[in-house]
């Protein structure tokens, strides 16, 4: 799940309304203005009815082939591969990390530009390292256009990059690198469980409606080793990694604000995502939902009736000024699970400003509970999106 | 003391205000020229710092190449350089928006995301933004401007902006706009902002960029990453940080300031005469109070101070006015100035003033500096005084004939300075030296003035006494005796009839050799260009318009002109590729030494290259010699066929072969300008109109003839001299005030002689005649002296300071009109000069100046 989609639920009046707020300020920097470029753009999606004959949908009896999907489908609109993890060193210091790689298309792919710089695709990346023991977290984004192949996704086989931060797929290796000496990655992870397909049939779907949805899958489980640069020191980590990939051109309705997105790994092997998208009057969308997947491998998905999340705390954001939820209890009665996530540090929110000037909250969190009887602890993932809307001008 | 100079010299100064206010005045046009040039010059630097750096923002480092740019592949080399921290791409186009708004733009291709890390650009709100932002990003010739530029034009977004670029008429629409702030603020807001697809695209460069700007990383040492790149990339593309760039042209800048401050040194100097007489007046005028404060016991130091005084108030009135005027004439010179920056090395729109108060202070202290220094002698000379001294008047002339040898020593002495002076090298590229020896000139004429004044006067008293009778022979008689006053007078005409004759010899022996030049290198019948072409900018004409060209009737064959600004190390000079083959045939190149043809032959058939003599000059290379060229094939070395005179451009320039450019530039296939030879049957007027007929609405093409070509070289020409003729009627002025007041002092002086001469029977008409006489001949002595003095100073100017400076050959050429036309005006002047102190000494009552005796 992710950010961007914030913006599409802005309808016409919104947007105005969003933009003027932006401008209290005065002018527009830079940043806001792709920010609004953005909210345009996929507002076109779902007003201009002329897009959806050039961008493909993402429709039920999707068939998945994997490391082929894996790869970049510049036939749909917005592309994103996502990686969460938590880090050890020799030591036993504990880091965390997010490294995201976006792709949006501006124009259909069959359009074609004289010159190199004509925008196609739109590439972000956002990275953030989260360390525990420090109690500190630090994020980085890169922006480009993907002129002379500086930035770009392959469709052929798995890499994607801006500049020298990329992720490939080597045989059946993902190799993530992004950041510098003072802050960087360079990590190799395998997969220890099959992809999970999210949904039903090949599609997850984000609202009601024919084609609001996207194809989404999960790697819950790669063993991940390689180098944490931080501040200035290099460190041999290891740990375990998630990976998400997701791919659509119209995914949200203009009623949801945002959502709260959850990834569980447990000790017993057993992996826990949950999404829950919110409407403007605060209520659930009746599409949220989830997947359990078991130690073998298998999932089962979770309806939104099956679950519940309940906040246990809140956080305000001195740089946003936004206020989050901070900590929460899951509980899967069916299943006999009951979990409480607790951040592992307060402050993990990204506030965008090269990129899209979007404030989100994505921070790594520690998870105790029980599980069919018996004491489970992990380590898990929480995406909080949205909840910046009425504090707009502060950005 | 106060109270006493209140009564002394007030009361003086208030008697005769009008002659203190033309003192007042000398002193002021000295110091408004020299207030006015500095300020207008620094403000036009300001204007052009401030745009450099608005437009630089943050970047440290930028890469630029040669006229056409470079392949854009190199952004990705430098991206990822070691010690890059951000990069970004930017086009840069000056245009022209077209009629009615008739005003240049800066447009930029800028990428907004890699961008943002250098420059702050702001959009300002508007009802429709959201969707027009997308579209500034996406569609083709979406354009922003900035606020201001829209508001004076009355555009609104979603209004279309027609420019022109060379040739090229484009349209674009506006899609945003700017706040007046960073980089948009620059060039007072004429800057357009497009997408940099857009601006390939628009501009038809798809795959090249301008320039790419950087930042380093954190710690990363400026030396080592320049030569890191520098040997990443090819050799016509230079990193250098943009402060190093602001630099070299400051550098330029101020040599061109530099030649124009020295002419106003010449108004100061003037101006010095200018007190000396008036305090001399002052002292003589009150030689009888002098000797009663003497006698009732006033100290000598009180009466150097009293003059001293008068001196410092007419400085102090002359500052204030003359830094007024000052700031009154910058305001008219900005306008010329930023134009002669703009059209030699970036688009600048100077429209305010930025005051300093150095130069203010500087100009007031002058001032003041003159003043003093004017009125040091006599007041030196009124503290001298002698209580029962004061009462003759021949003494202090006699002092002055027994220093006669003293003086005229020094002044040769001085004099001879000044030729060791004229013959030392620039400083710094600065003729510093030569300066030195205009003022050593100029200081040894007016030292040896008297002597000379003496001299003339001698040999012309037969000849005088001959013609005018009587009146002639007292007129020469009383000018040889009051010595002290009127060589003072004549050295300061002097002084100026020296500057006006030499500036003018050097602005006419330059111009004849223009003429003569324009005549042996314009050959072409008719000349074309892009119509949009501003400063730098060497934007092609379209390549279907030259293969038209030889179907044209009439034709007989085409130059086709190629300019691309190159780096020759660190002088920027230009390469002008022309078709040799047809030079050879139908024109010439003026070269220094060497057949003409011989030397165009080896350029074409061995690949050598002909450079101007200012650039030979200034790397001290000559024929024969290998010179480097960067090019995007590598340096190439190539041998130097021949030197040739050229006036186009201060930096230097560079001949070439098509053949040979290509063979090094294979990428670049722009015509900057086209010269058509016709049949000589053949109507031009008849050609022209059948170029613009074919041409259509999209392009736009100057066109111009032969003899307009020339014209225009010529009209060029004259407005840069312009601002040398207005200074040259300021020195003018200012002596004349000199003349008036020495007539009126010596008139003064002489109401004892006058009152005798009347006494034993002088008609009214007889004194006026021989005073009319003394000021004529006062007239024709300064301009014998102004000549000789003229004609050195222009040898100095011509072969010292302009060769140091400029690099230029100037043939020397004495027009004799021009002598016969200053004596003319120099005798009116004097004559009508004379004419009030002339009636004012008929006037004189007898027994009323005889009463003294």
């Amino acid at each position: 799940m992710n950010w961007w989609c914030t913006g599409g639920q802005a309808e016409k009046s919104e947007k105005g309304k969003i933009v003027r707020q932006c401008l209290k300020l005065g002018g527009w920097p830079v940043g806001c203005l792709v920010a609004v470029m953005l909210l345009a753009s996929l507002i076109t999606v779902v007003h201009g009815q002329e897009d959806e004959h050039t961008f493909r949908r993402a429709l039920p009896g999707y068939v998945y082939r994997f490391p082929a999907d894996h790869a970049a489908h510049p036939e749909f609109r917005t592309e994103w591969w996502y990686y969460t993890g938590h880090l050890t060193t020799e030591k036993g210091r504990n880091f965390g990390f997010q490294l995201t790689f976006f792709r949006h298309a501006l124009r259909p792919p069959s359009t074609q530009s004289q010159s190199r710089w004509a925008i196609h695709n739109l590439y972000f990346i956002h990275f953030a390292i989260t360390d525990e023991k420090a109690d500190r977290y630090r994020f980085q984004e890169k922006v480009s256009r993907g002129a002379l192949n500086m930035a770009g996704a392959d469709p052929e086989s798995y890499h994607v990059w801006v500049q020298d931060w990329e992720v490939r797929l080597q045989e059946k290796r993902h190799r993530l690198k992004a950041g510098k000496k003072d802050m960087g990655i360079d990590l190799t992870l395998v997969p220890a469980k099959r992809a999970v397909i999210h949904g039903n049939n090949g599609v997850s779907q984000k609202a009601v409606g024919e084609g609001y949805a996207s194809h989404y899958y999960s790697l819950t489980r790669m063993q991940t080793t390689g180098v944490l640069h931080w501040q200035g020191n290099s460190y041999e980590v290891s740990g375990q990694a998630w990976m998400d990939h997701e791919f659509g051109s119209n995914q949200l309705r203009d009623y949801q604000v945002g959502w709260d997105w959850f990834s569980v790994q447990l000790n017993n092997q057993t992996e826990l995502m949950l999404y829950i998208i919110r409407h403007r009057n605060g209520q659930a969308d009746p599409t949220s939902s989830g997947t359990l997947i078991h130690p073998d491998g298998s999932s089962e998905h979770l309806l939104l009736s099956t679950f519940q999340v309940e906040n246990l705390g809140s956080w305000r954001s001195k740089k946003s000024g936004t206020i989050y939820p901070s900590g929460w209890r899951l509980t899967v009665p069916g299943k006999k699970l009951e979990l409480q996530l607790v951040p592992t540090v307060k402050d993990q929110e990204l506030t965008t400003r090269k990129s899209t000037l979007v404030n989100y909250w994505e921070g790594s969190v520690r998870v105790t509970g029980r599980f069919e009887d018996k004491d489970v602890k992990g380590r898990g993932y929480v995406e909080l999106t949205g909840y910046d809307e009425e504090f707009r001008p502060d950005i | 003391m106060i109270r006493l100079w209140r009564w002394f010299c007030l009361r003086h100064l208030k008697s005769y205000k009008g002659r203190a206010f033309l003192c007042l005045l000398g002193v002021a046009l000295g110091v408004a020229v020299f207030v006015g040039i500095k300020t207008a010059a620094s403000s036009a630097l300001t204007s052009f710092r401030d745009t450099v750096t608005s437009l630089a923002g943050s970047t440290q480092l930028q890469v630029t190449g040669q006229g056409n740019g470079f392949p854009e592949d190199i952004y990705a080399t430098v991206a990822s350089a070691e010690g890059i921290r951000a990069a970004t791409p930017v086009m840069e186009f000056n245009v022209l928006a077209t009629a009615p708004l008739n005003e240049p733009l800066l447009m930029l291709g800028i990428d907004v995301f890699s961008d943002q890390d250098f420059r702050h650009y702001d959009f300002v709100e508007s009802a429709q933004s959201s969707g027009t932002i997308l579209s500034f990003l996406t569609e083709p010739g979406a354009v922003a401007l900035t606020e201001k530029f829209a508001q004076r034009h009355g555009l609104k977004v979603n209004d279309r902006l027609e420019i022109l670029s060379g040739a090229k008429r484009l349209t674009f629409t506006l899609r945003a706009l700017l706040k007046l702030k960073g980089p948009a603020g620059a060039l007072e807001g004429n800057v357009a902002l497009v997408d940099i697809a857009v601006a390939q695209e628009a501009f038809d460069r798809s795959g090249r960029l301008d320039r790419i700007d950087l930042l380093l990383e954190k710690g990363a040492h400026t030396e080592t990453v320049i030569a890191h790149l520098q040997k990443l990339l090819p050799a016509d593309v230079r990193v250098e940080s943009p402060q190093k760039r602001l630099g070299r042209i400051q550098e330029m800048v101020d040599a061109y300031r530099l030649n124009l401050l020295a002419l106003s040194l010449i108004a100061l100097f003037v101006g010095i005469f200018l007190v000396f007489n008036a305090v001399a007046f002052a002292v003589s005028k009150r030689r009888y109070e002098i000797a009663m404060l003497r006698v009732l016991g006033t100290q000598r130091w009180q009466i150097l101070g009293l003059f001293l005084g008068e001196a410092l108030l007419v400085g102090l009135l002359g500052a204030l006015l003359g830094v007024g005027l000052g700031l009154v004439m910058a305001k008219l010179a900005l306008k010329a100035m930023s134009q002669t920056i703009s059209e030699l090395y970036l688009l600048v729109r100077a429209e305010s003033l930025s005051l300093s108060p150095l130069i203010i202070l500087l100009g007031a202290g002058t001032a003041l500096g003159v003043a003093l220094l004017g009125g040091l002698a006599p007041s030196l000379e009124a503290s001298r005084t002698l209580p029962n001294e004061a009462l003759y008047r021949g003494s202090l002339e006699r002092r002055l004939h027994m220093n006669l040898g003293k003086l005229s020593l020094v002044g040769a002495l001085v004099l001879g300075l000044g030729y060791l002076c004229s013959r030392q090298p620039p400083v710094q590229d600065l003729p510093i030296f030569g300066f030195v020896a205009a003022f050593l000139i100029l200081s040894g004429f007016s030292f040896l003035a008297p002597a000379s004044v003496l001299l003339v006067n001698r040999s012309l008293s037969s000849v005088f006494s001959r013609l005018f009778k009587l009146e002639g022979q007292m007129a020469s008689r009383y000018l040889g005796r009051s010595l002290n006053r009127s060589s003072v007078a004549i050295a300061s005409l002097m002084t100026a009839l020296a500057m006006l004759i030499s500036i003018s010899i050097l602005i006419l022996s330059f111009r004849q050799t223009v003429v003569e030049w324009t005549e042996q290198i314009i050959a072409a019948d008719l000349y074309i260009s892009p119509a949009g072409r501003i400063t730098g900018q060497r934007t092609g004409l379209p390549s279907e318009l030259v293969e038209s060209l030889p179907k044209l009737p009439g034709f007989v064959a085409m130059e086709r002109l190629t300019e691309t600004p190159i780096h020759i190390r660190d002088v920027p000079v230009l390469l002008d590729v022309t078709d040799l083959e047809v030079k050879e045939t139908f024109g010439r190149i003026m070269y220094r030494h060497g057949s003409s043809s011989e030397i165009m032959r080896r350029c074409r058939e061995q690949g050598q290259i002909s450079i101007s003599e200012v650039l030979a000059n200034r790397l001290a290379i000559e024929e024969g010699d290998e010179l480097e060229l960067p090019t995007p094939s590598g340096v190439q070395r190539l041998v130097i066929a021949g030197v040739f005179y050229d006036y186009r451009t201060e930096g230097g320039m560079v001949i070439m072969d098509r053949s040979t450019y290509h063979r090094y530039w294979p990428d670049d296939h722009r015509y900057t300008s086209v010269g058509l030879h016709l049949e000589s049957a053949a109507d031009p007027e008849q050609v022209r109109t059948l170029i613009r007929r074919d041409l259509g609405r999209s392009q736009e093409v100057f066109i111009t003839s032969n003899r307009e070509l020339r014209q225009e070289i010529l009209r060029i020409f004259d407005q840069t001299f312009a601002i040398t003729y207005a200074l040259q009627v300021i020195a003018i002025i200012v002596a004349i005030f000199g003349i008036v007041n020495t007539l009126i002092l010596l008139v003064s002086e002489r109401e004892r002689d006058i009152g005798v001469l009347k006494a034993v029977g002088a008609t009214n008409r007889q004194v006026q005649k021989m005073t009319l006489l003394e000021a004529g001949l006062m007239g024709f002595i300064s301009f014998i002296l102004g000549s000789v003095n003229g004609i050195l100073l222009s040898l100095l100017l011509i072969f010292v300071i302009n060769k140091q400076s400029f690099g230029w050959t100037i043939q020397f050429s004495v027009p004799g009109a021009m002598f016969a036309k200053t004596l003319v005006l120099v005798l009116a002047c004097a004559l009508v000069a004379g004419f009030f102190p002339a009636r004012a000494a008929a006037g004189k009552n007898v027994s009323e100046v005889m009463r003294m005796e």
